[in-house]
């Protein structure tokens, strides 16, 4: 049996999404900027597809910007909203961001770093969840940007996104949120949110991989960091990735859909898991219990090696991921920055794995798991132990 | 060559042999690998200069249980000038991971660093 517990990695495209993909991919094969037949074809399911995009997530057609994906999103972001501020208010080179983002939006950090930007990481509690006192304390008539993440990649939790966009708001600075982890998860409504942008990623919700958007408010300063074509209102030049978009609209419109009944199926599979993991022992449950995107969990096990966990259930057809890669190796990773920021404890925090449910799981996979995953912490501890 | 693991290594890795603790061993050895909290024991009889037995227990990545279980069955058997003339660069191409991973070395130097304070009466 192959149990595909790794959802946060990526998501297969669900056979809808693989059909429509196909159709579309066969019977649109013209350039959306072509002014002829074949281009206007293309260019109507192109607008169509934004058009859901945009409805879905409570925002205006031309608020959305179709990228290549998460990571893209966040650049454009970060690198374009702060180009335009340069311009009008260029004394203003103060960012925040947390410590528990995706590479994508710490790197960006890291590199505005070098160019001379002021950057403060908004630090996190035991339970992942952001300082919003820190955020009131630090803020100031120089700080340009703040970027917090809907939901977090390694433990699930969902930041007070609401609250922190409401005080940047009120306070004249930009906004950004990266909701990769949270499409199809969790409501996503800008309007609710309050947030001048937010990234998004198909792959992440049963689409295709190389596709993503990138929500900008209506009247955002924000300037383009490629330059070309001058597609998606210059802000992202590129030929429109017609298939791309079409599969990532109509994957998000399936996955919304079901939002509320997965949600209530992985909160029982999560309390099996959980019920498992109290016959275990000696072992933690990292991120809020409550406030976390459903079906996601990061479960550490004392004295086992989480990479060693993972690659055995692996041999048992279970696919889940591990936070901590080995540290010996001459190119180490290291250990999750997430959980060290969440201060996890080295014991725990080598013995990590997440465990992310999907569309695709049933109730015996799930079963099969809890048996493998109670078989396989034993073995690790048993030969640990002798 | 692979980067993390390979198929030998995963042979070793799936079934690891040798796991376990010799209640009377003449000589222990252990190795740590202090980042990340792993580390392995290994319980070995000495014999007239032969290592007669070995096990150990173990907590540590795939390739820390893989090359444990394989260090494991090449120098049991062996005589003490044997293993102190082996060379972990062997270990690395027998199971077939071209990079330098401590978790893969550590096995053979701990034995290697036991066994020579052993014969200087340490």
């Amino acid at each position: 049996m192959n149990v595909y517990l790794d959802h946060a990695a990526t998501t297969p495209l669900l056979e809808e999404v693989i059909d429509y993909f196909s159709v579309v991919l066969r019977d649109y094969p013209g350039n959306a900027s072509s002014l002829h037949y074949e281009g206007l074809r293309a260019r109507e399911l192109y607008e169509e597809s934004k058009e859901k995009i945009a409805s879905l997530i409570g925002a205006k057609y031309d608020e959305i910007v179709f990228t290549s994906g998460g990571t893209e999103s966040d650049n454009i972001a970060i690198f374009g909203s702060l180009k335009a501020i340069e311009k009008t208010n260029p004394d203003k080179r103060h960012v925040m961001t947390t410590p528990i983002e995706h590479e994508a939006v710490l790197e960006s950090f890291k590199e505005l770093e070098k160019r001379g930007y002021t950057v403060d990481y908004i630090p996190v509690d035991e339970n992942g969840i952001v300082d919003l006192n820190w955020i009131e304390d630090h803020i100031s008539n120089k700080t340009a940007l703040c970027s917090v993440m809907l939901a977090n990649n390694e433990v699930g939790v969902v930041e007070p996104v609401e609250e922190i966009a409401w005080f940047c708001r009120h306070n004249g600075v930009v906004f950004h949120t990266d909701a990769v982890q949270a499409m199809g998860k969790i409501e996503v409504d800008v309007q609710k949110l309050g947030v001048d942008l937010l990234a998004g990623s198909a792959h992440k919700f049963y689409g295709p991989k190389g596709v993503g958007f990138l929500y900008v408010r209506e009247g955002l300063p924000i300037d383009p960091i490629v330059y070309g074509g001058g597609h998606e209102g210059g802000l992202r030049s590129g030929t429109e990735n017609v298939t791309g978009a079409a599969a990532m609209a109509k994957a998000l419109e399936m996955v919304v859909s079901t939002i509320e009944e997965r949600s209530a199926q992985y909160q029982e599979w999560q309390k099996k898991i959980l019920d498992i993991c109290e016959e275990i022992g000696d072992y933690k449950l990292n991120g809020h219990r409550e406030k976390r995107a459903p079906g996601s969990l990061s479960l550490s096990f004392k004295g086992v090696n989480g990479e060693a966990l993972m690659a055995m259930l692996s041999q048992d057809g279970i696919a889940v991921s591990t936070a901590s890669a080995c540290q010996s190796h001459a190119h180490k990773k290291g250990a999750s920055h997430v959980l060290k920021a969440m201060n996890c404890g080295k014991a725990y925090i080598n013995g990590t794995i997440r465990v992310v449910m999907g569309h695709e799981n049933t109730e015996e996979e799930i079963d099969y798991f809890c048996s493998k995953l109670k078989e396989r912490v034993d073995f690790l501890r048993r030969i640990q132990n002798g | 060559m692979a980067d993390r693991y390979s198929k030998e290594l995963m042979k070793h890795f799936a079934s690891p042999k040798n796991i376990g603790k010799i209640e009377d061993s003449t000589l222990a050895a252990t190795g740590f690998n202090e980042s990340d909290g792993d580390g392995v024991t290994f319980y070995m009889n000495v014999e007239d200069r032969v290592v007669k037995d070995i096990k150990y227990t173990i907590k540590g990545c795939p390739r820390a249980i893989a090359a444990s279980s394989y260090t494991s069955e090449v120098v049991k058997g062996k005589t003490v000038d044997e293993i102190l003339g082996m060379d972990t660069e062997k270990i690395f191409s027998d199971l077939g991971i071209d990079d330098s991973f401590k978790c893969i070395s550590m096995p053979l130097e701990s034995i290697q660093e036991a066994l020579r304070d052993h014969e200087k009466g340490i």
